[in-house]
């Protein structure tokens, strides 16, 4: 095996992997948006900048906590610029070590993880501290969860949705109860339930008495309407208080 | 099961599905009810008109509407 491929393997099992597994852990709630891309620059440095905090964490806790087992970093700097066969035959002796201190790794980043977004999520720390804010900015829109009292109450959302079709103003009103992301985490697609559809009289005039909107239910399970066709949104949140 | 091998694909590749539903147990319920989602609109209509939403009756309690707040956006 070649050196690059040597080293390419090492920095993928001792950092890119615990990131990984802490990312996908923290980043699992609905506040987030799921889709990895992997050409954003900042989510490889997090990943990697993860990863190595983690790293150096476990070998903390093998060097001063485990006996008999301490980290040779003279031994990975060897891997990672010109192995010989006295490197790779003295990490052959300790395959099982290392395999289950990278399991044990990956399940701590794992647990940090969950525990953290758990953390987050339940203490409403996304909503005071913008830097802890989870990447789904429509999560925060149209839950309506940062306008309720406790955490556990429920939000009903009643929307009036512009949409323009062949040159008519349309209004759609009705209780959100669905969204569609894309991969490029942008909103596709906003569902509707007991929708009511009202068509925009254009020649009314706000000085006018009488106003000649026509509104009538309209009759069907879903209403699905796409972001694109969208010109205006309005959102109000609701709350059933038992008396 | 098919639930738990899905929560475990969830976990592992991310959703296999876009949506993100924001609607929780009692929505459900009270969607699925004719009467009491006329009672909610009934109620919703009155307060955008600026009158005092009636309470809404759901298993002999009383609930009253009340309006959190509100976001606009104009998008295009």
């Amino acid at each position: 095996m070649t050196t690059i491929t040597f080293g390419f393997a090492l920095i993928i099992i001792l950092i890119i992997l615990p990131g990984g597994v802490f990312r996908r852990a923290y980043f699992s709630s609905e506040f987030s948006n799921y889709h990895l891309r992997a050409s954003n620059f900042s989510e490889i440095v997090f990943t990697v900048g993860v990863g190595i905090f983690f790293q150096a964490l476990g070998i903390l806790f093998v060097n001063y906590l485990v006996p008999y087992y301490y980290v040779d970093f003279m031994l990975i700097g060897k891997l990672l610029t010109n192995p010989d066969h006295a490197t790779i035959a003295a990490i052959g002796n300790y395959i099982p070590q290392i395999f289950f201190y990278s399991v044990f790794l990956c399940f701590g980043c794992f647990a940090t993880g969950r525990g953290l977004m758990y953390v987050v999520i339940t203490q409403r720390l996304d909503e005071k501290i913008p830097l802890l804010r989870f990447d789904n900015k429509w999560n925060y829109i149209f839950s309506g969860k940062p306008f309720a009292k406790k955490k556990e109450d429920e939000v009903y959302k009643y929307v009036n949705i512009c949409v323009s079709i062949d040159d008519t103003f349309v209004v759609y009103s009705g209780f959100l109860t669905d969204y569609w992301i894309g991969q490029d985490g942008q909103l596709e697609i906003v569902e509707l339930k007991k929708v009511k559809r009202k068509i925009i009289d254009k020649s009314y005039e706000p000085n006018d008495n009488e106003i000649n909107h026509t509104e009538y239910d309209f009759v069907v399970s879903k209403l699905l309407i796409p972001y694109k066709q969208i010109q205006n949104l309005s959102i109000t949140y609701y709350d059933l208080e038992e008396l | 099961m098919t639930q738990v091998i899905k929560k475990i694909a969830h976990l592992l590749f991310g959703s296999l599905e876009y949506g993100f539903p924001v609607f929780g147990e009692q929505s459900r319920k009270i969607l699925s009810d004719e009467n009491l989602s006329k009672q909610l609109l009934f109620a919703i209509d009155m307060d955008k008109h600026g009158k005092v939403p009636p309470t809404i009756q759901i298993k002999e309690k009383s609930y009253k509407l009340v309006r959190l707040g509100e976001t606009q956006s104009i998008i295009q």
